[in-house]
């Protein structure tokens, strides 16, 4: 009698059991419809795939420090010849005219060596170029980074933004007041 | 000769070149007493240790730019009557603004040349 009373209750769990598996089973399916989670894990890997292709890491490390190194070159070279020039503008000022032949002599290479600091415009504008050239690699690839992400918009630039770029573009001249003018400030004091 | 060309002039300028370039239009002038210094920290020392008519200072330096300079000269009893000049490529309105208020005495824009330099050393010094 017992074990009879046991095989009921059991059945009757059983279904229960089964009824809840059902909802499960229909919530699993419900579940199933994931194809928002799986276009974005297609866009990550996609990124991921543009991010590799890209090789951020070698732009790191490689080619954006170049462009540091020729830009370091760059001053210190012009500090270089620079100070060859004002070198040779100080021996040419000291000169001792009353022996012309020696003079003249020393006048020349003077001048030769002015001239030879002036080669500082070649070698600039070479690694000017290379510099330019990195930061054309830079630009093009973090431009196929954006399309890859979707961002094609082009970029608003707000007010700070254009004042900043003209600041720079005319560098310390920008909105400069004349010298006349600064004179007339600094009498008006007195 | 006249006595301004002995005034001692310190000049204050970071970049090496300017300050050659300062000392031989000075010296091209007839000055004969010139110093120099790499910041305003620097030039304050000397100026508190030594003795001088004139301070030519540029702006962009540090330690102590050259408006902080001026403000520390502007402050000090000892060092107030010292006329200074800035040499600076800051050409904007409120910088001349800002080291007119701070005490400068003339303001040369960058580049400059021997002529200028010289206007300015003569109303700040006297005819020379």
């Amino acid at each position: 009698m017992a074990s009879a009373v046991g095989a009921v209750a059991l059945a009757a769990e059983l279904e229960r059991l089964k009824r809840v598996i059902d909802t499960l089973v229909v919530e699993a399916a419900r579940c199933a419809d994931v194809s928002p989670l799986a276009e974005a894990a297609r866009c990550v890997w996609r990124t991921s795939e543009e991010i590799a292709r890209l090789s951020p890491g070698g732009l790191a490390t490689g080619r954006l420090p170049l462009v540091n190194d020729e830009l370091e070159a760059i001053r210190r070279d012009t500090g270089d010849a620079i100070s060859r020039i004002v070198d040779a503008a100080d021996r040419l000022l000291a000169l001792d005219f009353s022996h012309p032949e020696t003079a003249a002599a020393a006048v020349t290479e003077e001048a030769i060596g002015i001239l030879e600091a002036c080669c500082v415009g070649d070698i600039t504008n070479q690694r000017v170029t290379k510099a330019a050239g990195i930061l054309e690699v830079v630009r093009d690839r973090v431009r196929l980074f954006a399309e890859a992400c979707g961002d094609t918009a082009p970029e608003s630039e707000t007010a700070a933004d254009v004042a900043t770029r003209e600041g720079l573009l005319f560098g310390p001249e920008a909105e400069a007041v004349e010298q006349a003018e600064i004179d007339r400030r600094f009498v008006r004091r007195d | 000769v006249s006595a301004v060309l002995n005034t001692p002039i310190l000049v204050v300028d970071d970049f090496k070149t300017t300050i050659k370039i300062v000392h031989t239009l000075l010296k091209q002038l007839g000055f004969t007493q010139m110093d120099d210094a790499a910041s305003g920290a620097e030039a304050l020392q000397k100026l508190r240790s030594g003795t001088f008519g004139l301070v030519i200072s540029d702006w962009n330096m540090q330690p102590m730019t050259g408006i902080e300079l001026v403000r520390a000269m502007r402050a000090d009893p000892a060092l107030n009557a010292t006329p200074v000049i800035m040499i600076t490529a800051e050409a904007k309105p409120e910088n001349v603004s800002t080291a007119r208020s701070a005490g400068a005495d003339g303001y040369i824009v960058k580049p400059f040349n021997a002529g200028s330099l010289k206007e300015k050393l003569t109303s700040v010094l006297g005819a020379f």
